[in-house]
């Protein structure tokens, strides 16, 4: 395992007391081995629904995945589908009620934190998971210095004085790329920048070198040349620290670059699920199509119109009988419409809850004409990234930077470009 | 900060003599004649009919200081503006005029009052502050619970109740009905604020009037704070915090309180002022000797010089409270401290 920040620990003034090794036992669960056969997140068939005066509201209808120490998970989906409420609900940041677990559950180190008790959670938030989120611009308390909220989980968590806090505080904002730090840590918030704030929430959430890093949509809320930036910084940070990240966006081109596994979300349920490459390549699902159709192609020069997905994502209250998706579903048969579709499972681990997800004849010809599922087949695409490439997150949601060379999986000829179905 | 507090002080002149020549102006449209008041039932003596209108500058004089009369024979009464820049002059001297009715200054006259209101003030806005802060709390904390129906329950009833009302039950329960059940053994005063013959140490003479005064803005300040704190708790940095792993004590009196307080603390601040510039229904009920109660009876017997001081008294205590209140924003909300907030994103 690669704890990155040894010299973070050089700080902690228990590091040479007979404490130390006791208190780690017992708060430290990121010290503890992953038990065999377990995963460092294992979320299991997670439901979460909130039960309100309109009913039940099913935000989260079983979700599952794994994550390991230095992987990137990005969730992908329309605002509503329950990325956050997921992420939420991991972090034990729901309120309970109106909110309810319905089944499944979440292990971290093969440990159920569901199950957590209130004070066991809080030793886990910002120590072992923590969190960023969206708006940087309200999600620091106005009336407190920087310096002082960067020091808060270590004060909590390790037992830094004030003092010691605000100077690692320092430290840490300088390794988010705020000049300055030392002057920057006794100011408030209203004196940073948007890129600042969330450079200061990463600096915040790393504080006490998390497990996982759950970022809510880091990069919504600042402009362009921005989130290229923060995402090249939890990059980075991931490198140092060796902490797996999920990425919550709906923004494919936030996780294109950076994430190892992708879900994507809709109505509550991981409609498809797979390697970025999966996603990005060979997706199976119509929902995925309809979200890569609705990327600009800066790289052609004729100009085309975006596809968007017509109509809206369903009420989670009264959910749509069969798929959730097929009301939207160009493709939707009586099937569809009719049964809820089963996971299916590709023999490398990519899922699709779609009913037709295993059908070549059905998914070629209709996925987007850049990936490999359209043709029903070969071309191997890999990503042509130069290292350390500046603007490398956003760089990645143009299909032009990406080059196609040789196949290598062997499955139909691509001579049965069929016409466009789903364009309406 | 410095230059904002100048600032703001240099904006008190023209407030302060808007609000000046409006009452001037009101005191003049009021009927009823106040010299002849003085005399009650009585006509006064001529001669000392002309000489109290004289030394209160209601009509004109030669400089010899006999009165000037027109052609018909009638005083020439003093134009309303020469009053008025004969008012603010002495003003500015520290003058406040002369009682119609008293016979003193104006200025003795609330020599003698105003501690009285601002001790009583003083009582209420701690009650206001401890009790309305504190039910406010409790309310948002135990959310639902039955603690906050009971909090939500009374200030309900008591921002619909009006103070004189509630002063006159007080009055009625502590201090007749309570009296007769123990035989004298127990009751508070209902009246007046005590002195050297009184039969009660002067403090107790506060509690009934302080918490009629304090009743109805203390359900207000409950539920400002309630209101504040659960909106607070919606806030964006509160589930940061949460995410760090504060527990629910820390973060509702860390994170939440101080950005809670802010309206808490203007409404209680502004109330001070209002408190300050004398309770009339309340002095009135308890027969409290405060400015509040002596404005009243000014107005009813015509008394201007004692209304256009205790004015222009409270006039500028209020601005000043206003001041003060505005200044505490900035120890609570370092955006205020450091001027407007410059959002670059």
């Amino acid at each position: 395992m690669a704890f990155g920040k040894k010299k973070g620990e050089a700080k902690d003034p228990l590091a040479n007391t007979p404490l130390s090794g006791i208190l780690d036992g017992i708060t430290d669960l990121k010290e503890q081995p992953i038990p065999e056969g377990h995963h460092l997140l294992e979320v299991d068939d997670l439901h979460m629904f909130f039960h309100t005066k309109d009913g039940v509201v099913k935000a989260v209808n079983g979700v599952s995945y794994t994550l390991d120490r230095g992987e990137t998970l990005g969730v992908v989906g329309e605002s509503g589908s329950g990325k956050s409420v997921t992420a939420m609900t991991i972090m034990g940041l729901i309120d309970m009620p109106p909110g309810k677990i319905e089944g499944g559950d979440v292990l971290y180190r093969g440990k159920s934190l569901l199950k957590m008790s209130e004070r066991e959670m809080q030793t886990v938030r910002g120590n072992d998971i923590a969190m960023i989120f969206q708006d940087p611009m309200t999600a620091l308390n106005p009336v407190y210095r920087v310096g002082d909220q960067i020091g808060e989980p270590l004060r909590i968590h390790r037992g830094y004085s004030k003092k010691d806090a605000v100077d690692r505080a320092a430290e840490l904002l300088s390794m988010v790329g705020i000049p300055n730090a030392e002057q920057r840590v006794r100011e408030y918030p209203h004196e940073f920048s948007g890129g600042m704030r969330q450079r200061a929430m990463i600096a915040m959430a790393l504080a006490c070198d998390p497990d996982i890093l759950i970022a809510d949509e880091p990069t919504t809320a600042l402009d362009v040349t921005i989130q290229a930036q923060i995402i090249e910084l939890m990059q980075k940070m991931q490198e140092q620290n060796g902490n797996a990240i999920i990425m919550i966006t709906h923004d494919l081109g936030v996780v294109a670059d950076i994430a190892d596994k992708i879900m994507v979300m809709y109505a509550g349920n991981p409609v498809e699920f797979g390697t970025a490459d999966d996603i990005f390549y060979n997706p199976i699902h119509p929902y995925t199509w309809g979200l890569m159709r609705s990327i600009p192609e800066q790289v052609t020069d004729e100009k085309k119109p975006l596809t968007p997905i017509k109509g809206n994502p369903p009420s989670l209250v009264t959910l749509p009988k069969g798929c959730s998706f097929s009301p939207r579903c160009p493709y939707a048969t009586d099937l569809c419409r009719n049964e809820v579709p089963k996971t299916y499972t590709l023999p490398d681990g990519h899922y699709s809850k779609c009913h037709y997800a295993l059908d070549p004849d059905f998914v070629k010809g209709r996925a987007p004409e850049n990936s490999r599922s359209y043709s029903g087949g070969t071309p191997r695409v890999v990503i042509d990234e130069p290292a350390g490439a500046p603007v490398a997150g956003m760089a990645k949601s143009e299909p032009g930077t990406v080059t196609a060379v040789d196949g290598a999986l062997a499955q139909k000829a691509p001579e049965a470009a069929s016409a466009e179905e789903g364009e309406e | 900060m410095l230059t904002y507090i100048i600032k703001r002080l240099i904006q008190f002149i023209p407030v302060f003599i808007g609000v000046t020549i409006i009452l001037f102006a009101l005191q003049n449209i009021v009927p009823g004649d106040p010299i002849s008041i003085i005399g009650g039932d009585r006509a006064l003596p001529p001669a000392v009919e002309e000489q109290l209108r004289i030394s209160n500058h209601l009509i004109e004089v030669d400089e010899n200081g006999e009165p000037l009369h027109d052609e018909n024979g009638n005083y020439v009464e003093t134009p309303l503006w020469k009053r008025y820049l004969i008012y603010m002059n002495n003003l500015l001297h520290g003058d406040l005029g002369n009682s119609y009715t008293r016979g003193m200054t104006v200025n003795e006259i609330f020599a003698q009052k105003y501690p009285y209101t601002i001790g009583l003030a003083v009582t209420a806005i701690c009650i206001e502050a401890v009790v309305g802060i504190g039910a406010g709390l409790i309310s948002a904390i135990k959310r639902y619970s039955v603690w906050d129906v009971i909090v939500t329950l009374i200030t309900s009833i008591l921002v619909a109740i009006p103070a004189f009302w509630l002063g006159m039950l007080l009055q009625l329960f502590f201090g007749i009905f309570l009296r007769q059940v123990t035989n004298g053994a127990f009751y508070l005063p209902i009246s007046g604020a005590g002195g050297k013959m009184a039969e009660f140490p002067g403090w107790v003479y506060y509690i009934l009037p302080a918490i009629t005064l304090a009743a109805v803005s203390t359900a207000y300040t409950a539920r400002i704070m309630r209101s504040q704190l659960l909106e607070v708790m919606n806030q964006d940095y509160i589930r940061t915090a949460k995410a760090k792993g504060l527990s629910r004590g820390k973060i509702i009196f860390h994170h939440a309180l101080k950005n809670a307080l802010i309206p808490v603390v203007t409404y209680i601040g502004i109330d001070f002022g209002a408190m300050l510039s004398g309770a009339i229904l309340t002095e009135t009920v308890f027969n409290w000797p405060g400015v509040g109660y002596e404005i009243y009876r000014a107005i009813t017997q015509r008394d201007w010089p004692i209304v256009m001081g205790g004015v222009t008294l409270i006039v500028i205590v209020v601005m000043v409270i206003n001041l003060v209140v505005d200044v505490s924003y900035a120890f609570l909300d370092p955006r205020i401290r450091f001027g407007a907030p410059k959002d670059q994103s």
